[in-house]
């Protein structure tokens, strides 16, 4: 069943659109929520930790993105 | 979410009071025990992300780890990234590989997942790439987790 639902995937995915942004905070999230999971014991310390570990992802990735522009050109 | 051991059914505070008062052939029994189980405790939270910290009775982590190291996985075959083989000989090939291995079962299911193989010719297929690795490495810092939790060195 999981072979089938994957291969209907492929096949109308075919090739992936996602944005760089996009790939960014999913990868973010999910690592943010990993080290959460690791690193705080309470729910309410592991969401504060995950959505502050979220943000600084996006901003440093955003910054290195400045950073890398003048380069592009 | 308790500190109870399931291993010798002490909280971790009791078991390094137990120790470190010497009390004598329970105490060490207690040790022994978790020395063995310990190694299949880290070998069950490697072939299932989360199945080592749900023997464990980590209930939140459990579920934290299998989604967080599923969620990366299966987003990186959908992505269509990068999956190495085991190859010996060729350095950067091995270390993908390992690092790729490490999301144990979900390693084994890229090929379901993955059935038109992989495109790094795209940027999403360099993504996919990272994020299959990144799977892999962080249920290897889940299964460093539960084994120190097992031996009962960590507490929280």
């Amino acid at each position: 069943m999981i072979a089938n639902w994957a291969e209907v995937v492929n096949a109308q995915a075919g090739s992936p659109q996602i944005s760089h942004f996009s790939a960014m905070c999913l990868f973010a999230l999910l690592i943010s929520v990993a080290l959460a999971g690791l690193t705080k014991r309470t729910a309410s310390e592991r969401v504060k930790y995950a959505a502050s570990c979220f943000l600084k992802f996006l901003a440093v990735g955003i910054a290195i993105g400045w950073l890398m522009y003048p380069f592009s050109h | 979410m308790n500190n109870d051991n399931p291993i010798d059914g002490t909280s971790s505070s009791d078991a390094l009071t137990h120790n470190s008062a010497g009390d004598g052939g329970g105490a060490n029994q207690r040790e022994i025990r978790r020395d063995v189980l310990a190694p299949f405790i880290a070998v069950t939270a490697w072939i299932v992300p989360g199945l080592g910290h749900l023997v464990l009775r980590r209930w939140g982590r459990a579920l934290i780890f299998f989604l967080a190291v599923g969620g990366l996985a299966v987003a990186g075959y959908l992505l269509r990234g990068n999956v190495f083989p085991p190859r010996i000989g060729e350095p950067f090939g091995t270390l993908g590989f390992l690092a790729d291995a490490g999301a144990g079962i979900f390693y084994l299911l890229s090929r379901f997942f993955e059935t038109a193989g992989p495109d790094v010719s795209r940027a999403a297929g360099d993504y996919g790439t990272r994020f299959i690795a990144a799977a892999g490495i962080v249920n290897l810092l889940s299964v460093f987790d539960a084994y120190e939790i097992a031996l009962g060195r960590r507490t929280m």
